[in-house]
């Protein structure tokens, strides 16, 4: 039976209403703590913690975030659910490696997030200090307009970054060594 | 602001059904703030974390309301506290049990066609004797052996054991038999301080199988007792003149009378989940007996804030002054607790292999005047002729579950006419033994019936136990005094307090069988017809009847037809014997009369057949065809 996918106004009908949540929670104060201020604001005023998107641009966005930084296994009764990002940095180091992840992220994007087209994805290591680093270009739909976020994955931590392409290209090229 | 009444379902069990729930609330009453439902959205996050929650709490309130009852709990501990609510003792490993010959020599006295045991030698040996089986296993005795004494409850076998030159008796071998039980005994001391409310001690091993015995240091003892409040335990005195002049007359049938003791120095046993045996004491901090308080309008509810007699506040029966009555708390003393240890299937040890003897003490009390006993005492032996049965392994969940609810069902009380039946078999041996047993509701003549005879009715109130004891040649007799007194004892601790029990003898009634058969060609009569007497023999022990047994002839024909070498049976009948001068009891009985469709029906007042002599009494002839 194929997957049932819940997807609200793909074509942004009606954009004033909200459509879900924002990641990072918190993502008016900056993304980084929240406040009691954050926490006692009136959530029509989008200062709150739940900072709710409007579109379906926007909420794909964090709807990438959340699947890129999940583990497989680590969602409660969805075990397939996530990607094997940091998983690879365990893996042998092959010359096949990045085509392979290559393979599963764009694999699990497409399960998860069918509405998203991938444009561009782009892999780089730093063997020696066990670090991947991945460039992701995609668009919502064929009239999306185009946007990107990196990963980078090191045994301690995954973070995943959204911005201008030049800000992503500058942080990708140190860890990449000649991007 | 007023609420909207909103649709939150309450038949959500698992993790898939809340989340589905939750997704079908947030589309009802929350459309225009919510409406990504996508697995990767981090509001299904939440959701998810949401039925996350509901289905572990689902899962412990089942899971909770499932250990409370007993026939669905699983963990070892609700099912072990559920087990001792309903008044069940688990226990751990089950001891072995087994009889073993006990063996001593007794010296002669006089010689030639004299000759006697002389039994100013013979050993009275107390009971906790330890002896060692096979694989070390440790057992111990569970009753008296007095080499005294003989019936037909406690045989004593006597055969020669030594003669000398000029073939005099110079000493007889004394046999009887004890019941012995595995385990050692482990004694441990607990000092106790000031008095505390339901103080408890925890004992240090996890194979205990029971408490042997617990005296403080004052010399006081102290009862293990199956619940606080039960003030009252067995207690078993020496059958001697000095205890009762009376009773003391049956000794040999009856060596100990039973009585019931209050006692408030008692205690209970739990078993942890730790498989270690907890004591449990009671709260008093009196040294009076408890059966000193009566409950009078003055003292019921004393303790009781604000309590008159006009209010509906409970009062506990067994507690009504809310002081002491559920026993003493230890109070600065030290208790001496014996119990026993080990079990389990190794102990089922194999025949003739208990017959080392560790540690035996004697009865010196009885008067041995002017006879050395050393060196009988260095003949005691023992020896198992049937191997050792019953030791188990702890109980598993499921079986302790069963157990508890048979334990529940039973509840320790004599309710039906079986119970108090089985309740008559089971009395100690020390007590005397009641060899059959037959329960029927008892009926009296309707006084207003003036016809001849009048009709009975029946007293819904009473039962009638009749009962039969065994002579020393195993005929039934009735109840001794003695025996009577302790069965009575014995069955009050069971019986239910609106039962009214009469115990009564049953009649006896002496039957013979004079049969015919006519043999195959080829065998030997004789043969033939001793095998058919064997036969009958056999059917007719006084072990195999029953009170109001019926004889069905038909069927005891065909087991002599049955029987090897017979052809078939002519002549089958049944005669009683009523002649008080040669033996019998004297009781005439119109077999005749008593015989519808070949079945000889007994006594309307409950009778039981017994041959009485049946070496003389089952008469056969061989007849030839």
């Amino acid at each position: 039976m194929p997957r049932q996918v819940y997807q609200y106004q793909p074509y942004n009908d009606t954009p004033d209403q909200p459509l879900g949540i924002l990641l990072p929670l918190n993502k008016s104060a900056g993304g980084t703590r929240a406040t009691d201020a954050a926490y006692n604001a009136d959530p029509s005023s989008g200062k709150g913690v739940f900072v709710s998107s409007y579109t379906t641009e926007e909420q794909s966005l964090s709807n990438l975030k959340n699947l890129i930084l999940t583990r497989k296994g680590e969602r409660y009764f969805l075990p397939d659910f996530g990607t094997n990002i940091q998983a690879a940095l365990f893996e042998n180091s092959t010359l096949d490696l990045e085509l392979q992840l290559q393979e599963t992220v764009t694999a699990d994007i497409e399960k998860w997030l069918p509405y998203i087209k991938i444009n561009e994805l782009k892999i780089v290591r730093n063997i020696d200090n066990q670090q991947i680093a991945i460039r992701l270009s995609f668009s919502v739909t064929e009239n999306g307009a185009n946007q990107e976020i990196v990963i980078f994955a090191s045994p301690d931590s995954v973070i995943v970054q959204d911005g201008g392409t030049a800000e992503v290209e500058l942080q990708l090229a140190p860890i990449g060594g000649g991007y | 602001m007023e609420l909207i009444k909103k649709d939150v379902k309450y038949l959500n069990k698992d993790f898939g059904q809340f989340r589905q729930n939750l997704i079908n609330f947030a589309k009802n009453y929350f459309p225009d703030t919510y409406a990504d439902f996508n697995e990767t959205s981090p509001g299904m996050m939440f959701i998810e974390m949401a039925s996350y929650v509901g289905d572990v709490l689902s899962f412990y309130s089942d899971q909770s309301f499932k250990e409370n009852l007993l026939s669905s709990a699983q963990e070892n501990s609700s099912v072990l506290q559920l087990a001792q609510l309903f008044g069940f003792k688990s226990k751990l490993n089950s001891p072995a049990n087994c009889m073993v010959d006990i063996f001593q020599l007794i010296p002669a006295i006089g010689s030639g066609a004299n000759a006697k045991p002389d039994y100013r030698y013979a050993l009275n040996v107390n009971e906790g004797a330890r002896l060692v089986g096979g694989n070390n296993t440790l057992f111990r005795t569970l009753e008296n052996v007095d080499f005294n004494v003989d019936s037909s409850n406690d045989p004593l076998d006597i055969s020669v054991y030594e003669l000398d030159a000029d073939g005099n008796v110079q000493y007889y071998l004394f046999k009887k038999q004890v019941p012995v039980k595995s385990g050692e005994i482990v004694t441990s001391t607990y000092s106790f301080g000031d008095p505390k409310a339901y103080d408890k001690i925890t004992l240090p091993d996890t194979n205990i199988i029971d408490i042997v015995s617990m005296i403080d240091n004052r010399g006081n003892e102290w009862h293990e007792v199956d619940y606080l409040a039960q003030d009252t335990i067995f207690n078993d005195i020496l059958n001697i003149k000095f205890n009762d002049e009376v009773l003391a007359e049956y000794k040999s049938t009856v060596p100990y009378i039973l009585k019931l003791k209050r006692t408030p120095r008692r205690f209970i046993t739990r078993l942890r989940d730790d498989n270690k045996t907890e004591l449990v004491f009671g709260s008093g901090i009196s040294s009076d007996a408890d059966e000193e308080l009566i409950p009078n309008p003055k003292n019921v509810g004393m303790g009781l804030e604000y309590l008159n007699r006009t209010t509906t506040t409970s009062v506990d029966p067994t507690n009504f002054l809310k002081t002491r009555t559920y026993g003493l708390a230890p109070d600065n003393i030290v208790l001496t607790i014996t119990y026993t240890v080990g079990g389990g299937i190794k102990d089922n040890v194999v025949v003739n292999s208990i017959n080392t003897i560790d540690t035996i003490s004697y009865n010196d009390s009885i008067n041995y005047t002017g006879v050395d006993l050393d060196y009988v005492k260095s003949t005691v032996a023992v020896n198992n002729p049937v191997p050792a049965v019953g030791g188990l392994e702890k109980q598993n969940i499921e079986s302790l579950r069963q157990s508890a609810m048979a334990s529940f069902a039973a509840q320790n009380r004599a309710i039906t006419r079986e119970d108090y039946i089985v309740r008559c078999y089971s009395m100690p041996k020390k007590f005397g033994s009641v060899a059959k047993a037959y329960v029927i509701g008892d009926s009296q003549q309707d006084s207003s019936d003036v016809s001849y005879p009048r009709e009975t009715i029946s007293n819904p109130m009473a039962l009638n136990l009749y009962t039969l004891a065994y002579d020393n040649e195993k005929r039934f007799v009735p109840l001794n005094v003695a025996l009577r007194q302790n069965l009575r004892t014995y069955l009050s601790n069971f019986r239910m307090l609106t039962d009214a029990l009469n115990i009564k003898s049953a009649h006896v009634i002496n039957i013979g069988i004079n049969f015919e058969i006519i043999p195959l060609p080829r065998y030997n009569s004789n043969e033939v017809l001793l095998r058919c007497i064997d036969l009958l023999k056999r059917l007719f022990e006084n072990d195999s009847m029953q009170i109001n047994m019926p004889l069905n002839i038909s069927n005891l024909v065909t087991e002599v037809d049955k029987t090897e070498g017979v052809q078939s049976v002519p002549k089958f009948e049944i005669v009683n014997f009523y002649d008080l001068t040669k033996g019998y009891v004297g009781n005439l009985y119109d077999i005749e009369t008593a015989t519808k469709n070949n079945i000889v029906y007994p006594s309307l007042d409950p009778s039981i057949f017994e041959i009485r002599f049946p070496n003389s009494d089952i008469k056969g002839k061989v007849i030839s065809n």
